[in-house]
C-alpha cells in the first residue's frame, strides 16, 4: 500500500470542513445566487419549485467550484495581499492537491447535476461560466493586463442567463440585457476597489488598472464604464421587457450610481487619503446590483 | 496540531461529509419524483 510522505498528510488532514467552504468563496457567491435566482423568477415558464431549487443550488456550486480553482492557481499571490492572506491555502491549512481535487470535482458535479436537473442550455452554460473564469481571467488574463476584469467580468455575468435557461431552456433578449448590465458593472466595482487597494495588488504584481495606467486614467474609466451600465439597467424598462417597478427603482439607484462615480472621476487623491468615496462607490454598487435584481423579482412576481 | 484535535477536525470532516451525501440522496429523490410530474 503507498502512503503519503507525513508532511503532506499533516497538511491534508489539517483541513477543516470550513476551510473547504471557504475555498467557495461564500461572499462572492451570493450575489452569484442572488442574480441566478432572480434570473430564474424573471423567466416567463414557470419552473418546477424542486428544479428551480436544484437550478440555483447548482449556480451556487459551479461559482464555488470556479472560486476554488481560482484560489488553488492564485495561492503565491494570495500570500502577499492582506485581503486574502488568510485563505487557507496561503495560511497552509490545506495543500493545493486537495483544493484542485475539490474545484475539479465540484465543477463536474454541479454540471452534470443542472444537466439532469433542467436543460444542456443551462448546463452548458455553466460549463462555460467554469471554464471562462478559470482558464480565461485567472490563468490568461489576471496577472497579465489591467483589462484583466473587463474581459474577465463576462464570467461573473453568467448565472441570470443560467437561471433563465433553466427554466425556458433557451436565451431571449432580456437575459443578455442582464448579463450586459453585469458585465459594464464590473469595471467600476473592481476599479474602485483597486484604488483603495492599490498598495495590495502592486505588491502581489497584480497589473490592476490603478496599478499600470495610474489613478487618474482609472476614475476616467470608472466614469466611462458607468455611463452605458446605467443605460442598459434601463432597457429592459424600455423595452417593456419589465414593469414600472423596476423600472423606476432602477432609474434612480442608476442615478445615484452615475452621482457617486462623478465624486470618484472628478477627484484626485490627496496624501493621507482615506479614500472615502471609493469605498462608497464599492459598497454601493453591491448593493445596487442587489436592488436592481431584486426589483426585477419582486417586478415580475407582482406585475406578472 | 496534536493527535486529538487531528482526530476532532477528521470527525467534524466526516459528519458533514455525511450529512451532504444524505442531502445529495433526497436532492436527487426529488428530482426524480419533480421530473416525473413535470413530463408524465
Amino acid at each position: 500500500m503507498v502512503s503519503a510522505s507525513p508532511a503532506t498528510e499533516t497538511v491534508a488532514l489539517t483541513a477543516d470542513w470550513r476551510d473547504f467552504l471557504a475555498l467557495t468563496k461564500p461572499r462572492v457567491m451570493s450575489l452569484v445566487v442572488f442574480t441566478g435566482l432572480c434570473g430564474l423568477i424573471a423567466a416567463p415558464v414557470s419552473i418546477n419549485p424542486i428544479l428551480g431549487f436544484t437550478a440555483v443550488l447548482c449556480i451556487a456550486l459551479g461559482a464555488g467550484a470556479a472560486g476554488a480553482l481560482n484560489q488553488w492557481y492564485e495561492a503565491d499571490i494570495d500570500a502577499l495581499m492582506k485581503r486574502t492572506e488568510d485563505r487557507p491555502l496561503p495560511a497552509g491549512r490545506m495543500d493545493r492537491q486537495s483544493a484542485l481535487h475539490f474545484g475539479v470535482g465540484l465543477s463536474f458535479f454541479s454540471v452534470l447535476l443542472l444537466y439532469l436537473a433542467t436543460n444542456w442550455v443551462a448546463s452548458a452554460i455553466l460549463a462555460v461560466s467554469i471554464l471562462f473564469y478559470v482558464l480565461v481571467y485567472t490563468v490568461w488574463l489576471k496577472r497579465r493586463t489591467p483589462q484583466n476584469i473587463v474581459i474577465g467580468g463576462a464570467a461573473g455575468a453568467f448565472p441570470p442567463v443560467i437561471g433563465w435557461a433553466a427554466a425556458t431552456g433557451d436565451v431571449s433578449l432580456l437575459p443578455v440585457l442582464l448579463f450586459s448590465l453585469i458585465f459594464l458593472w464590473t469595471p467600476p466595482h473592481f476599479w474602485a476597489l483597486a484604488l483603495f487597494m492599490k498598495t495590495d495588488y502592486a505588491k502581489a504584481g497584480v497589473p490592476m488598472l490603478p496599478v499600470v495606467a495610474g489613478e487618474r486614467n482609472t476614475r476616467i474609466q470608472i466614469l466611462l464604464y458607468t455611463l452605458p451600465m446605467v443605460a442598459v439597467a434601463v432597457l429592459p424598462w424600455a423595452f417593456h421587457l419589465t414593469g414600472s417597478i423596476y423600472g423606476i427603482f432602477t432609474a434612480g439607484a442608476s442615478l445615484l450610481f452615475v452621482v457617486l462615480s462623478l465624486r470618484v472621476g472628478l477627484r484626485q487623491t490627496v496624501v493621507a487619503d482615506a479614500m472615502k468615496p471609493e469605498k462608497q462607490l464599492f459598497a454601493f454598487s453591491i448593493i445596487y446590483l442587489f436592488g436592481v435584481f431584486g426589483a426585477l423579482a419582486v417586478d415580475r412576481i407582482i406585475l406578472a | 496540531m496534536t493527535d486529538d484535535e487531528i482526530r476532532q477536525r477528521q470527525r467534524s470532516r466526516a459528519k458533514v461529509m455525511g450529512v451532504l451525501l444524505i442531502s445529495l440522496v433526497i436532492l436527487i429523490y426529488g428530482i426524480s419524483i419533480a421530473k416525473m410530474v413535470v413530463a408524465p
